[in-house]
């Protein structure tokens, strides 16, 4: 392939710069419910993405044909479509560290050691122990796995082969009684192998998931409300990521996200320090780590917040040239029929000192919100997401479980509200995509955050 | 070009020599080109392919599927071999048989002849058109991302029952996104999007100033109050809270295996009377219509909901073997996984009134332009943010409204509707799901403002 791609460079002629990216994925999934087998599906999709850069537009094309001339082909229709969309000339792409070598996460257990057999095992006797309980409707569970390997090649100087495997494990079930019925689900997602992945025991997962379906069934929902909240680590991941990463990609800030022109501004309280990292910290490697973006630049750790502060946008090349730093290392693409786009990573919230008992001791009336669901944001930080457990606090004490609800507010006003920040801190979006045009593999987490934000609720 | 109908039977027959009972593969092959803008202006032009084979196989009612981009007969026997060797190690079930071929009959209207010269001039010369429509509507408007899209693919399906189709079939589409900025304000995002069999039925125009008009019209927002009070969703706020979660509930699979509230409700009330639900995937020219499913059996013009009575589920032929009955030709999904179960084109039956007259007997509402929610399709909870709308009081709008929100179970309102308007609009989202829909007025709904 190094030579392949090495010759082809020279194919690249009239334009500013050209990039070949030889992506192969190969995927499984495994999914089963009610103790039916509902996938047993085995993907491999490879090919190359070509994309050429020329008086501020690009050109794009892909051909899942590896040999010469299919590429040449290519590489001639996105040479042809960058000069068609290129208008400005003196559009430039920024200054990035190139990737050179081999680039993969280290891995004790790799994926490809466990059999198909033992992968289908394992999720038939996880969806049978949720649903062993009694008072269990439906269930599910499922296993999914990506393995990736790259070559990035540009006309500039990278030469990168990158290598990944991206595991994840998701469990759900159903509680019904009268008529009515309730869901409860737990997911896990890392980079990395089999031992990672299960850190956590699938059969304690399953009854965790089961136990609180059965508790959800039983709860009352809450008024609605603007209230003080304490957000667990998945939710401080999904804030941080939904409604605060999604406004500083900087392809956003361009077209007049609401955080244009903030860049030393204080927009949260100086107990957050926020953060969109490729490379993973804490332990394991989060979900969302990549070593080397989809432009072949090596990643970094980028400080989106510091103490409250608006430090940086998220870049790609061409952005970073535009707002005159080095790219972040944020282009990515899901396959190599997509062209790279700004995406977050690892997307978090560092820790702070506190405890979470004592930030639930100093609450005389509000919420402990717990477990992430689906989410959105807009251009002006307005968010929604769901959340899948709210228990009521009281008088400094935990008291009883209601049903889930919706939470939404202005992200950097609930930021600007952050009076407490605890010392314990996961990641836990790692089962989480997502979807901007394309799927992107993400993660995200933070400590236990505490804030004010609305509730919706039936009253 | 290579004839798609032999690379099918090639891996059909060489699934069987490798010892599965039935075999099936559904195969694509593709063409796309498309034009994107970001921040304003013109960003990218692409084309490329879009390839995909998948093959199930059942051994001794065993299931194994395996799917792959590359079609050399060398890639094909190992991909089917991938398939063979997952079934001899999944579970049995009775009832993993594939479908006996049914009469197929062509659904025009279904490709542009026009599609092979439509070039990326004439994609460029469009996004211009729709960049410069949503900006002389008004200079506050921003344009995050706007897309052309033209299409052209070609299904095939065969299985070793008998089954063999084949189609090729068009469609353009195109997207804007984005928001209106008054100095420091910033709107909410909005979006519009269409897409059609044929070229000359997208209006890029139309769509770029309906999306203009509707961020210039949520500048100024503030925020609401809390209430209980009516509802009105309009056909896009219809699309995002209702559709996702009635079609988990009438999907056969989510039925049988205890995930559907309308278990058990076939010929029973689920709604106001107000409310009738079709699904026709044989719409000539349709935007999601085929003559084929994905198993290669014909869609059906099915009635879901008729006048508030659950009529039928929906169902792919595994889950309908279940109940011994036959496929109402719902078979979905690409290449890359089993068929699955989904919508084609749906409609909901309008109702009598104007959209005025709905809005003119609210004494105190919000008409819901854009709605974000995340429902649960399982229990029907619903609870999410209203991102365009408007304050409805004594008949009249009075203001744009944010941070408010309403909540509730989306199966309950299907029973508080209290009036449909005449007028109708078309949402077309590319390859997932058309749906034709009034505006749709809901009463007692707890609004709750920030």
């Amino acid at each position: 392939m190094h030579e392949l791609l090495e010759s082809l460079l020279g194919e690249f002629s009239g334009v500013e710069y050209g990039e070949l990216r030889y992506h192969e994925r190969k995927g499984l999934i495994v999914s089963v419910r009610q103790g039916e087998l509902e996938a047993a599906n085995s993907t491999v999709y490879s090919g190359i993405g070509v994309r050429a850069f020329h008086h501020g537009g690009w050109g794009f094309s892909s051909t899942s044909r590896i040999d010469r001339e299919s590429i040449k082909g290519a590489i001639l229709d996105a040479i042809s479509g960058a000069r068609a969309a290129g208008k400005k000339e003196g559009a430039r792409l920024g200054e990035a560290s190139l990737a050179t070598g081999r680039f993969a996460p280290e891995i004790e257990d790799p994926l490809s050691a466990h059999s198909f057999e033992e992968k289908l095992a394992l999720v038939r006797q996880a969806e049978s122990k949720v649903r062993s309980f009694p008072f269990i409707a439906s269930a599910a569970c499922s296993y999914r796995e990506n393995l990736d390997h790259k070559y990035i090649y540009t006309t500039d100087g990278a030469r990168a082969e990158v290598v990944d495997s991206k595991p994840e494990f998701r469990l759900f079930g159903v509680a019904a009684a009268n008529g009515d019925r309730v869901e409860a689900r737990e997911s896990m997602g890392i980079t990395g192998g089999w031992t990672d992945l299960f850190r956590k025991d699938p059969d304690e997962l399953a009854e965790t998931v089961a136990r609180r379906a059965r508790d959800l069934l039983g709860a009352k929902h809450p008024a609605g409300e603007r209230a003080v909240v304490i957000l667990d680590p998945g939710l401080a991941g999904l804030l941080s990521h939904e409604a605060i990463g999604h406004t500083v990609e900087a392809d956003f800030v361009l077209s007049g996200a609401i955080t244009k022109g903030k860049l030393g501004q204080k927009v949260a309280s100086e107990l957050v320090t926020l953060v969109d990292s490729g490379p993973s910290q804490y332990g394991r490697l989060a979900g969302g780590t990549v070593l080397v973006d989809d432009e072949g630049v090596i990643t970094e750790r980028t400080e989106v917040i510091k103490d409250g502060i608006l430090k940086s946008y998220l870049h790609n090349r061409e952005s970073a040239a535009l707002f005159e730093v080095r790219s972040t290392g944020n282009a990515r693409a899901y396959e190599y029929s997509d062209e790279p786009l700004i995406r977050m990573r690892n997307t978090y919230i560092e820790p702070g000192d506190r405890t979470l008992e004592e930030m639930i001791s100093e609450i005389n009336e509000g919420y402990l919100l717990k477990g992430a669901g689906g989410g959105q944001a807009d251009a002006n930080a307005e968010f929604m997401f769901s959340v899948q457990e709210a228990y009521r606090i009281k008088d400094g004490k935990l008291g009883e479980l209601l049903r889930g609800v919706a939470i939404s507010g202005q992200a950097f006003e609930v930021l600007q509200s952050v009076d407490a920040v605890s010392k314990e801190f996961r990641f836990d979006m790692g089962a989480g995509y997502c979807g901007k045009l394309q799927m992107a593999k993400v993660d995200g987490g933070g400590p236990f955050v505490r804030c004010k934000a609305i509730i919706g609720g039936r009253k | 070009m290579i004839e798609l109908l032999n690379l099918c039977e090639l891996a059909v027959e060489t699934a069987l020599k490798f010892g599965a009972d039935e075999a099936e593969a559904f195969l694509t092959r593709g063409r796309e080109i498309s034009v994107r803008a970001e921040a304003n202006e013109l960003k990218l032009a692409t084309s490329h392919a879009a390839d995909g084979l998948g093959i199930r196989v059942f051994s001794d009612r065993a299931l194994g599927f395996a799917s792959v981009n590359v079609f050399d007969e060398q890639t094909i026997e190992e991909t089917v071999q991938m398939a063979v060797s997952l079934s001899k190690a999944t579970p049995q079930d009775e009832h993993n048989v594939l479908p006996e071929p049914r009469p197929i009959k062509t659904i025009s209207g279904l490709y542009d002849d026009q599609a092979q010269a439509f070039g990326m001039d004439q994609a460029i010369t469009q996004m211009e058109e729709m960049l410069a429509a949503a900006r002389n509507y008004d200079s506050r408007v921003m344009i995050d991302s706007a897309l052309v899209n033209a299409a052209i693919a070609t299904h095939a399906v065969m299985n070793s029952k008998g089954i063999k189709a084949e189609e090729q079939r068009s469609l353009f589409s195109h997207f804007i996104m984005g928001m209106a900025r008054d100095n420091e304000e910033v709107s909410s995002f909005n979006h519009r999007f269409d897409s059609a069999r044929r070229a000359s039925e997208l209006d890029g125009k139309k769509t770029a100033m309906e999306f203009a008009g509707s961020v210039v019209a949520s500048l100024g927002a503030t925020r609401g109050e809390s209430f209980a009070g009516t509802i009105i969703l309009s056909p896009d706020a219809v699309l995002e809270l209702m559709i996702g979660p009635i079609i988990w509930a009438v999907s056969a699979n989510n039925v049988q295996k205890g995930m559907s509230r309308w278990a058990g409700m076939a010929g029973k009330e689920v709604a106001s009377p107000m409310l009738t639900i079709e699904d026709n995937g044989q719409l000539a020219g349709g935007a999601c219509s085929a003559s084929f499913d994905r198993e290669g059996l014909p869609h059906t013009h099915l009635t879901i909901i008729q006048d508030g009575v659950l009529q039928n589920y929906l169902y792919n032929s595994y889950t309908a073997r279940k109940e011994g009955r036959g496929s109402t030709g719902h078979a979905s999904g690409g290449t890359r996984s089993v068929p699955a179960i989904g919508p084609t084109n749906l409609t909901i039956k309008h109702g009598e009134q104007s959209k005025e007259e709905l809005i003119g007997e609210v004494e105190r509402g919000i008409l819901v332009t854009r709605f974000s929610s995340s429902p649960n399709p399982v229990s029907g909870d619903v609870s999410g943010v209203v991102k365009g709308g408007f304050l409805i009081e004594h008949g009249k709008l009075t203001r744009p409204l944010i941070e408010t929100m309403f909540s509730g179970n989306l199966f309950e309102f299907l029973s508080k509707l209290s009036g449909l308007s005449r007028e109708t609009e078309r949402l077309a989202f590319p390859q997932e799901v058309g749906l034709v829909s009034p505006y749709i007025r809901i009463d007692d709904v707890a609004i709750t403002a920030g």
